[in-house]
């Protein structure tokens, strides 16, 4: 049965074939609400009120790309759980992600993976998402979803509620200001990954 | 001062256009010219090249481990929002469809006996509706037996006849025919006189003890002696009608004895003499007999049976999904 079959016959109500679609994405909704929100907790819950939400509103689905209809609701869900975080600063997103001391949670291990290897990858993570988490929201949601999701511009535009120009804006704007971040961090990025001059 | 502005306004332009040219969404002129422009700066080179690599590690970064599985719990009845069976539709039909048709025809059948009896007590209607007040005529044995008993308990108990109710009364006989409280029966039993001479005192009373109030004409001696006189022509008369209408004399000439002791004459003429005008009951005999079944409750019957068998499938069926 493919994606479509699955999406016709999960708008009848069938929860099933719906349970087979959130398979087959809920890699990519928990990663991307992870990558915005910078705590498993929290991206826990963006990426169960995305698939409960999605399935409540599967009839307004009208086709097209179904992973960038997922991606701009739990999207939403993000920015839902970040005014939660702002008005309850108790759990700050800054003080877990900013902790140098603090590897990035639960990352799958490569089998072929050698425990050096392992535990650079972790450490690239963690300096990736205390970049991430210098930048707005905007940028940071728009940079997650073009380079890490691999959405075009036209659907993050539509993910994020708005044009093609401003994405455009925001992409190049925290593209620069992410790679200011991580030239500054060099030191905590493992040596293979740093960026080799030209010279 | 102008070379330092149009370069900074050229560096401003391209950094504004590196992350489109890495994406590789500009048009071929842009493209052309910011490679050019790159290639003779060094620091828009190494922007670029920076940027590459930002994008690089943010793509490298490894995705966090799944914490859970995000399925939603599937209710216990999945397989309920399956379609249902074309048995199941076919059994919902067969009762819609079988409820529908017992209702019209109930209601069809209920319009022509009563709608139709009340609207035309004329003779004609009479006849054409027989079937009803034949009904109400075998009834009246036992209720007219009820109330007589009740309002005159002793003379009941020695009611000498077993008179049905429905024996064609004389309208002659009755004290006060001009009493008669119902106008309607006075034409049938003058539409039917055959059967009235033939029986002239008969079984009359019974039925009319519904309307005894008004009827207080004593008759004693007359009536006793008409009464015990009856008793033969009576049954000679119900030999006579029994060949007209075979199913009311069946029943009216077997429920009597058993049911009715008969009183002494005088005192069940005294009771006849109470309720005596009998226009009323003259028509029942009169008109032709008609089985308890007819055709139409036949019909009735079969679509009641029919409706109440498809709703027990349908709902036995809607229980086991």
């Amino acid at each position: 049965m493919d994606e479509q079959a699955f999406i016709r016959a999960a708008q009848k109500g069938d929860v099933a074939a719906f349970n087979q679609l959130v398979r087959a994405y809920q890699h990519q909704v928990y990663r991307t609400a992870y990558r915005v929100l910078g705590d498993a907790a929290s991206a826990q819950d963006a990426a169960q009120d995305a698939f409960i939400s999605a399935y409540k509103h599967l009839r307004a689905f009208r086709g097209g790309s179904f992973k960038a209809w997922l991606l701009r609701i739990v999207t939403n869900a993000c920015y839902d759980q970040l005014r939660l975080k702002q008005r309850r600063p108790a759990a700050s997103l800054d003080a877990l992600l900013l902790d140098p001391d603090k590897p990035a949670p639960g990352l799958d291990r490569v089998v072929s993976e050698s425990p050096q290897d392992f535990a650079e990858r972790q450490e690239l993570g963690a300096t990736i998402q205390r970049g991430l988490a210098t930048l707005p929201h905007d940028q940071r949601a728009t940079i997650v979803l073009i380079d890490i999701e691999g959405l075009s511009y036209e659907d993050a535009a539509d993910a994020l509620a708005t044009n093609v120009g401003t994405v455009k804006s925001r992409l190049s704007r925290g593209r620069a200001a992410l790679r200011d971040f991580l030239v500054q961090q060099e030191e905590l990025i493992p040596s293979r990954y740093r960026l080799k001059s030209e010279q | 001062m102008v070379g330092r502005k149009n370069s900074a306004n050229v560096h401003a332009w391209v950094e504004e256009r590196l992350a489109e040219y890495l994406d590789d969404r500009l048009a071929a002129a842009e493209r052309a010219r910011i490679e050019q422009h790159v290639r003779g700066c060094a620091p828009c080179r190494a922007s670029l090249a920076s940027l590459r690599w930002t994008i690089a590690l943010v793509k490298q970064a490894p995705a966090p481990a799944l914490p859970r599985a995000f399925t939603l719990p599937v209710p216990a009845d999945a397989p309920r929002a399956a379609r249902p069976s074309f048995a199941f539709g076919f059994a919902q039909f067969a009762a819609a469809l079988a409820t529908l048709l017992f209702l019209a025809v109930v209601g069809v059948d209920l319009l022509t006996q009563y709608g139709g009896g009340m609207a035309a007590p004329a003779p004609s209607a009479a006849k054409e509706y027989a079937a009803p007040t034949l009904a109400v005529a075998a009834a009246p044995p036992t209720v007219a037996r009820d109330q007589v008993v009740a309002t005159a308990p002793a003379q009941a108990a020695e009611a000498p006849k077993p008179t049905s109710a429905p024996k064609p009364a004389e309208p002659t006989q009755p004290p006060a025919p001009t009493a008669a409280p119902l106008p309607t029966a006075a034409p049938p039993a003058a539409a039917l006189p055959a059967p009235t001479s033939g029986l002239p005192t008969t079984t009359v009373p019974r039925p009319v003890t519904i309307s005894t109030p008004e009827t207080p004409e004593p008759k004693s001696a007359d009536t006793t002696e008409k009464a015990r006189s009856a008793t033969p022509a009576f049954r000679a008369g119900f030999a006579v009608t029994a060949t007209a209408t075979p199913a009311p004399t069946l029943t009216a000439t077997s429920v009597p004895p058993t049911a009715t002791p008969l009183p002494s004459p005088t005192a069940a003429l005294q009771a006849r003499a109470e309720t005596a005008h009998a226009p009323q009951p003259t028509q029942v005999p009169l008109t032709p007999a008609q089985p308890l079944v007819t055709p139409v409750r036949a019909v009735e019957l079969g679509l009641l049976l029919l409706a109440v068998l498809s709703s027990v499938t349908v709902i036995i069926m809607w229980r086991r999904r």
